[in-house]
């Protein structure tokens, strides 16, 4: 057999204070779509940018076709074949779908002038596109109009322009919609039957059986173990990834039926929002899940009653009191906490630190005369950190250096110092691994035996099943229905995001 | 430590420095101003070491700066045997006491992601409207209200322009730079006109004087006394704020002590108080500070209203420092000087980031320098592009530093 595509050996690499691989190996055929699963921070991201020439290995070697190579840059790499598809695309957002297909490489005529040869770029940019499966008229839309699948669909096809032999996709569903990603995995299919390898890093298990031929399980910056395809199941995944059994992965201890009605929405409209008004009830102590796809309104909706968007119509009304939300600090005020879906820009002050971060919205409790009270902003920290098991050496590590589950409980903590009395949690376990998640859920179902009204929006159908009391589920604006726990599946929730009945 | 303890040391700290200088350098107590400056110095200076964090992170953000001075300050006492003397040594404090004001200010917008391009032009405004209110025959404290008042007004109007239609802070306060400085040649109505003290003065007599009685006798006498009352508050004023006697000597940096004040005050709000807190986290990121529940638009206007508080207060004491001042140059480029200042003490443009230490020690390199330039007799029109490229290598040796320590 001739030697595999790619082949990581013995890679080593460590960062100030912490050992980010140590002797981590695989390997990866012609053709293949290696999924590469772990918590976060166990080093997939680490290891990928090292094959991509991003960082330097400290010990080991890559071999591209059994060859050691080093690549002192991502261009090095990609000019090899090698291209990294981040998490964050890269992609100039002011600039054509074309534009960026060519940019830094673009064909040029007429000599020293560099006129740009816009024919061919046509002509080789469509046939890209159409690669990736967008129509050709694509080149000429502006990156910032399209949405995230059709961005990464670009990326790649930008990659393929520069004959990649190896993409390598770092949690590429994490902002796609249903739709976007099935999209992907046809991509994905077809690349690999045209002999392009793929590593796949990603936390959804479901994703992974879909479309990867093997998967390496990386553990504390080790390899923790290998799975076929045939051995690729959820048990044996968190296993490998947590080193131990999970036992119970949706918890629901605390939970109890038919609390008082807390917070109720009447007929309420906004600005930016649908037409038709939306009515939504949250009991005490349930959780809410609310279901949809991209874009039926689900964001748009808890925006409007934290006060991100203006109200223009109908009540909201918090343990029979109407509330009169303008901006989010009255909704603070009144109980009504969102954690934000994008909780990198909207959740944390990424730069600052864990404490900073815990104490931003309990301050008015911590200081007299507006000078704050160090030793009590002390105990809240360490209070938070312990029962949150939020994983920081210390309050004063910056927030921006955590594993997103530790991120993600730093935004929960941010919250519960205030007694919620409505928790609204907007894609609370994306980018979160499989321990954190769990942890998460726990915590849900804990604040829901304390009477909190939890309202869960995701699109993660295994936790909206998992965890939810009650599902509603919005279509293009309006809620399409309501399912009670006992009438829950994946086929009714779908029907009704879809709007088929 | 013990939150009292620290607090304890730091302010002993604070009245060992400055007697350690006083007491040297035979600073009488007397008249009351002195022992006022003396106890002001030493409150500020131990509050500024208490509310400083001795972290790493800040540290290093002061080593440019630190290193910096002290080469200029070394550089200074080779340069001239008088170096050191002690009328320029007040002088020297005194420059860096009326640029260290507009600092403070621009400091807490920098941090809270702001800018303030129309500093210069506010410091000119309002130096030429204090000379020109003085004139009127307005007392100096309620002109120097009048005028504070107006700058806090203009700040208002940038915080609501850039909080409420969404303008671009850079925007609002180029037009504010362009439209003060117009209005500062409109106040003073010969256009290329100078307004100075004892014009004010003089002015502030005359009318005192007319304002007499029936008979020309009593209205000499009671001019004469109204006269005296004006003008003998129009100078107590200049000795309060900069330090220069009856004789226009300038015989204490009053400008550093009123700085240095502020600054501790602003050291507090920032290191010590929710403000500050809310100030740091909207200079990263006003969104999730929103998200948060706080009001972040508020606290944006507040902190341009500071900014155009401190600049309209550094014109008086421009105008009074200096006797004499043009609406054309009074406190021309001073934003840049100031913005300069803030950066090279650790304050980051893209928000976020600074100390008020910090803040203190940036703006003492400019005057350092200036008087670096005087005294080795630098042909002036090398001033400029050297004082330009003295603030680079600041800037330079800063970044390098942090690097160095960052990438380890």
């Amino acid at each position: 057999m001739s030697s595999p595509l790619i082949e990581a050996v013995g890679i080593r690499k460590q960062f100030p204070g912490v050992l980010a691989l140590d002797n981590v190996s695989c390997r990866l055929n012609r053709g293949e779509v290696l999924a590469v699963v772990g918590e976060n921070g166990a080093g997939k991201s680490t290891l990928m940018k090292v094959i991509a020439g991003v960082y330097q290995p400290d010990g080991g070697e890559v071999r591209l076709n059994g060859v050691p190579v080093r690549f002192p840059t991502p261009l090095a790499a990609m000019k090899a074949g090698v291209s990294l598809i981040h998490q964050e695309l890269n992609l100039a957002e002011n600039l054509s779908v074309l534009d960026n297909l060519f940019l830094g490489r673009e064909p040029t005529v007429g000599g020293p002038l560099k006129l740009l040869d816009r024919g061919s770029c046509i002509a080789l940019g469509g046939k890209l596109l159409e690669r990736v499966g967008l129509p050709a008229d694509y080149l000429f839309r502006t990156v910032n109009e399209l949405p995230p699948g059709q961005k990464q669909l670009v990326e790649i096809a930008r990659a393929l322009g520069l004959d990649a032999k190896l993409l390598i996709m770092d949690e590429p569903t994490s902002s796609l919609t249903q739709k976007e990603t099935d999209r992907l995995y046809e991509v994905i299919d077809a690349l690999k039957a045209a002999g392009v390898s793929v590593m796949y890093i990603s936390h959804r298990l479901a994703e992974i059986k879909r479309c990867c031929d093997r998967a390496v399980v990386l553990r504390d910056g080790k390899n923790a173990g290998e799975l076929s395809k045939a051995d690729i199941n959820h048990d044996n995944l968190v296993r490998l990834m947590v080193g131990r059994d999970l036992k119970s992965f949706f918890p629901r201890t605390h939970r109890a039926d038919g609390g008082e009605v807390v917070l109720s929405i009447r007929d309420l409209t906004y600005r930016g929002g649908p037409p038709h008004p939306v009515s939504l009830d949250l009991r005490a102590g349930e959780v809410l899940g609310m279901a949809g796809l991209v874009g039926a309104g689900r964001t748009e909706l808890s925006e409007a009653v934290f006060g991100l968007r203006p109200i223009t119509g109908g009540s909201v009304t918090l343990n029979g009191v109407p509330l009169s939300i303008r901006r989010p600090s009255h909704a603070v005020r009144a109980g009504v906490l969102l954690l934000p879906e994008d909780r990198r820009l909207n959740g944390l002050v990424l730069e600052q630190s864990v404490g900073f971060n815990l104490s931003l919205p309990n301050l008015s409790r911590l200081t007299t005369g507006s000078v704050v009270r160090k030793q009590d902003e002390a105990v809240l920290h360490a209070d938070s950190i312990r029962s949150l098991r939020i994983k920081t050496p210390t309050a004063a590590q910056a927030v921006g250096l955590l594993s997103g589950g530790n991120q993600q409980k730093v935004v929960f903590g941010k919250w519960l110092a205030r007694g919620p009395k409505v928790l609204i949690l907007d894609e609370p376990t994306r980018g979160v691994d499989v321990g954190a998640k769990t942890e998460i859920y726990t915590l849900m179902d804990e604040l829901a035996g304390r009477g909190v009204a939890v309202w869960m929006i995701t699109s993660d159908m295994e936790e909206l099943l998992g965890v939810s009391d009650r599902v509603v589920v919005m279509h293009e604006g309006r809620l399409a229905g309501e399912l009670p726990r006992n009438r829950l599946n994946e086929e009714a929730v779908m029907r009704l995001a879809t709007g088929a009945h | 430590m013990n939150e009292k303890l620290k607090f304890g040391l730091c302010m002993l700290a604070g009245f060992a420095v400055v007697s350690a200088v006083w007491i040297p350098a035979g600073i009488p107590f007397q008249p009351i101003q002195f022992p006022v400056w003396y106890a002001l110095s030493a409150i500020a200076i131990g509050l500024l070491a208490y509310t400083f964090e001795f972290s790493v992170r800040n540290l290093i953000r002061l080593t440019g700066v630190a290193v910096l001075l002290s080469g200029l300050i070394v550089g200074l006492g080779f340069s001239n045997e008088n170096a050191f003397g002690r009328s320029n040594v007040i002088t020297v404090l005194n420059r860096h006491g009326e640029l260290g004001v507009i600092c403070v200010g621009a400091a807490l917008l920098i941090i809270t992601g702001g800018i303030d391009l129309s500093v210069g032009s506010l410091v000119g405004l309002a130096a030429v409207s204090f000379g020109v209110l003085m004139e009127g025959g307005m007392p100096p404290l309620i002109a120097l209200f009048t005028v504070g008042m107006f700058g806090l007004v203009v700040g208002v109007v940038h915080g609501l322009l850039v909080t409420q239609l969404r303008l671009q802070p850079f925007l609002v306060t180029l037009c504010g730079m362009f439209v003060y400085r117009g209005l500062a040649r409109t106040v003073c109505k010969g256009g290329t006109g100078r307004v100075a003290v004892e014009t004010a003065v003089d002015a502030a007599t005359k009318k005192a004087a007319t304002a007499g009685g029936a008979d020309l006798e009593s209205a000499a006498a009671a001019g004469k006394s109204a006269a005296e009352s004006v003008s003998n508050s129009m100078l107590d004023l200049r000795f309060w704020l900069t330090g220069k006697d009856l004789t226009e000597r300038e015989v204490f940096p009053a400008q550093l002590v009123l700085m240095l004040g502020l600054a501790a005050v602003a050291a507090v709000f920032l290191h010590r108080s929710a403000f500050g807190r809310y100030w740091y986290a909207i200079g990263y990121n006003a969104q999730a500070t929103k998200y948060a529940g706080v009001n972040v638009w508020r606290h944006q206007v507040s902190v341009f209203a500071i900014c155009s508080l401190l600049a309209a207060l550094a014109g008086v004491m421009l105008f009074l420092y200096a006797g004499s001042v043009k609406p054309t140059d009074a406190g021309q480029e001073y934003e840049l000087y100031a913005i300069t200042a803030v950066v090279l003490g650790g304050v980051s443009l893209r928000g976020g980031e600074g100390t008020a230490v910090g803040v203190v020690l940036g703006a003492m390199v400019l005057p350092v320098v200036r008087t670096l330039m005087n005294f080795t007799q630098t042909p002036s029109d090398w001033v400029p592009w050297m004082i330009g490229l003295i603030l680079l290598l600041g800037t330079v040796v800063d970044e390098l530093i942090r690097r160095s320590k960052a990438g380890r």
